[in-house]
This record gives structure tokens, sequence and C-alpha cells, in this order.
């Protein structure tokens, strides 16, 4: 019997998920930025800025930016970093990678960033490599969310942080039920409004509810092998901010 | 929930006065260069609130969240340090301040400090480039009308209470007024005890 997996509220078969997930972003990347401003009324730039924040990074670091997407949690990152850091900027996508790289030649950012398309699950870096791995609203979209953590896991120097942004589950009762029907009724038909796809944008809204909650993906953390893990809900626990130190 | 992000806002906004301030006072890469890496902690007690400075190359950032180590911590109340952010701007000003303790480098401190000195910071700016000029102008009217009658309110409650204490200081014992009374006090007993001494002599000298 063929293993599966969610792809929103479907199952699917493990390998047609990441193709799934593919499409998905292939046709949503144009209108990615718009978009996220749009849904989230401007939001997620502060929720990356607290990423950034709890990242702490210093000049000179090598930094590792999973689901890189358009490359702007990993753009803020660099130039933390400065000359003598390096981000890459890593995704499955090529479209989305695309989209990043243009972004960073149109803001005249190029110093320190480097681009590679690859799956979070099988990592193309050797041990130790990294003195920051992140991934910003990506996880939720991996099949094997354990593998891609043990990856990051792996590519973390000893002293490391590892970053986790995603949607995450709402606090509170009354927020939550607000939430639910904001992501089901309005979200889809911003999509097909702005970005002409309300399939994909029901797609994410069933990925949020898939992805585990927050203590759910801190045990995941631990289990991939991450110490002192804690996590910040933001803007009601509509995301969190997880980290896991490597020691 | 919002205040962390307001937070996030607020710090946001204060990076990017910092660097307009650098731009302004055209401070290079290399005027930076010594300070590059550098990190300042600001710990407010009475708030509960931590605040990071992190030396770029190019820039500052600013953070509330943890960044592990400090070269120079300053922890205080918010008084204390908005005493000594006042002090920056003027020139060879101390760094001591009551309920001020700084730990790690004294050194990275006074470069921080004379190179703040040199930012020219322009707060208005910033919210006009952030907001627009209407809402920014509107904005900046109503800080400092707020500022200003906060002013002139403190004021009078500061003259309302000097005039109270005045008009009641009859009324109130004081521990000079208090302590005075005491010895005059004292001083009246020992004199009864001699004058009931001398007494008794004469009456013995009579009999």
């Amino acid at each position: 019997m063929k293993e599966t997996t969610h792809f929103g509220y479907k199952e699917v078969p493990v390998e047609e998920k990441t193709y799934r997930v593919r499409e998905v972003f292939n046709s949503v990347a144009r209108r990615y930025d718009v978009m996220n401003d749009l849904m989230s009324a401007g939001m997620h730039r502060l929720w990356k800025r607290v990423t950034v924040e709890t990242a702490a990074v210093r000049p000179g670091m090598q930094i590792l930016d999973l689901a890189s997407g358009t490359g702007d949690l990993a753009r803020a990152m660099a130039r933390r970093a400065g000359s003598t850091g390096r981000v890459c900027l890593a995704d499955i996508n090529d479209q989305m990678l695309r989209v990043g790289r243009d972004r960073a030649i149109d803001a005249g950012e190029l110093t320190g960033l480097s681009w590679c398309q690859c799956d979070a699950e099988v990592l193309p870096f050797a041990d130790a490599t990294f003195d920051r791995v992140t991934i910003g609203f990506g996880l939720r979209n991996v099949t094997r969310k354990e593998l891609a953590l043990s990856e990051m896991y792996r590519v973390l120097k000893p002293g490391g942080r590892a970053l986790v942004l995603e949607f995450s589950k709402p606090t509170s009762a009354p927020l939550e039920q607000i939430y639910d029907l904001y992501s089901f009724s309005v979200l889809p038909t911003l999509g097909k409004v702005v970005a002409n796809d309300a399939e994909s944008y029901q797609y994410l809204a069933e990925s949020i509810r898939k992805h585990p909650d927050q203590e759910t993906l801190k045990s995941l953390m631990e289990t991939a092998g991450f110490d002192s893990v804690s996590y910040q809900n933001l803007t009601g626990g509509i995301v969190a901010v997880h980290l896991g130190m490597k020691s | 929930m919002m205040p962390r992000l307001f937070l996030a806002g607020l710090v946001s906004a204060s990076e990017s006065a910092i660097a307009a301030g650098m731009r302004a006072a055209q401070l290079t890469p290399e005027d930076l260069a010594p300070m590059v890496g550098k990190v300042l902690r600001l710990q407010v007690t009475d708030l509960d609130l931590d605040l990071w400075i992190v030396c770029g190359e190019k820039r500052w950032w600013l953070s509330t969240e943890s960044q592990e180590h400090a070269d120079v911590e300053l922890s205080g109340t918010l008084g204390s340090l908005v005493e000594i952010a006042r002090s920056i701007t003027k020139p060879d000003s101390p760094l001591i301040f009551d309920g001020l303790d700084i730990r790690g480098s004294v050194g990275v401190l006074q470069t921080m400090q004379s190179m703040f000195r040199s930012l020219e910071l322009d707060w208005e700016d910033v919210v006009t480039r952030a907001l627009g000029p209407i809402p920014a102008g509107l904005l900046i009217k109503t800080l400092r009308t707020a500022r200003e009658q906060w002013l002139i309110s403190r004021a009078s409650l500061q003259r309302q209470a000097e005039d109270f204490v005045r008009s009641e200081q009859t009324l109130a014992v004081t521990d000079s007024l208090f302590s005075g009374h005491a010895n005059a006090v004292t001083q009246l007993d020992r004199n009864i005890d001699r004058l009931a001494a001398r007494i008794k002599r004469l009456e013995s000298r009579d009999e």
C-alpha cells in the first residue's frame, strides 16, 4: 500500500506532495509578496523582524535560509551578517528562487548572497556548516518535517541557532473563530481577485490547519536533537517563532 | 499579543532613525569599523525590558531578543537610562548616574557614546517618510502639544505641591522640630531637679 500524506485536507501519495506544493508556489510566485502584504495586513514584516532579531545574527556569520522564497528574511539577515558573512537562499521551487534573485538584484543587495535549489529533507551541505539555519513559512509544506528538522540540526554548527517561523494555533477561542472565518472565506476570495488563483490560497489555509501546533512542533524539534527549544507566539498564536539550539 | 509586535515596530522605527542619523552625519563604514560586531545591552529594570544594540558594518541594529553575549551591559531604571541618553549630547559628560549599573568594557560604551554624539537624530524625518507628510504632520503636532501640556502640567503640579508644603509646614512636626522640643524638655527636667536640690539644701540650712 502506498504511503500517503496530507496536502491541505486531501490525502495524497508522499511522492506527489512535493510536486503539488511546487505547482502551488509556481502559481503564486509572481504575486507572492503582494499577497503576503494583503493577507497579513503587512504583519508578516513584523513577524519576520522578530525572527531576525531572535536569530541574533552577527557580522561574518554563515546562514542558511530554507524555503527562502522571495528572500526577504534572507536579505534582512544578510544586511546584518555584512560583507564577511554569507547567506544561502535555499528553496525547492525554482520560480520562487528566480523571483527572490530578481528582488535582490533590483535592491542592489547581492553581497554575501548565494542561491541553492534543494529539498529541505536532503540538504546538500556538510555537517556543521552554518551558524544559523532558518525556515520561514516553509516547514508546513515539507512532506517529512522530522527529516527536514534533522537536516537543519545536522548542518548547524555547535552553538548555532535554528529558527522556524510558521503559522500556528491561535491561543484564544474567539480569535480562532475569527481566524477560521478569515482563512476560509476572505483568503480564497483575495487569492481569486488578486492572484486569480483561489485554489492555491485554499490550500494555504488548509495546510496551516494541518501543521503541528506550538507544543507539537517543539517536541518535533527536540526529537530532531535541538536543545533549549522555546517558542514565542505572535499575534495571539496565529504565528509562532520556534528557537532551537545545537550544543 | 500586540505589545510584542508594537515593540518590534517601535524598535524598527528607532533603528531607522539611528540609520538616518548616521547618513546625515556622513558616518562611513571606516568610522564604524572599530565597533563592528560589538554588542551593547540595555536592561530597563523597572519595565523588565532588554534592548540590545548590535553594531554592523554599515549601520547599527536594535533588538529586544537575546543576542547571547554583550560587550557592555547597562542596567538601571528608565530614569537613569534617560539621564545617560541625555548626557550623550553633552561633551565630556560622566557615565555615572544613580541606579545605573555598568558591566563589561567601558571603552566600548565610550566609543558608542561619542558616535551617538555625532549623530544627527531626526525622528520627525523618519515619521514623515514612514507615514507621509500629512499624517506625520498631524502626529508630530499632537505629540508636540502633548509634550508642552505635560511640561506645563508637571511645572504646575510641582508649584502646587511646594505651596501646599510651605503653607502646611507649621502643622507638620519635622525631625529637627521634634528633637528641639525633646532637648528643651530634657533641659527643663534638669533645671527642675537642680531647683529641687537647691530648695532641699535651703530647707536643711534653715532647720
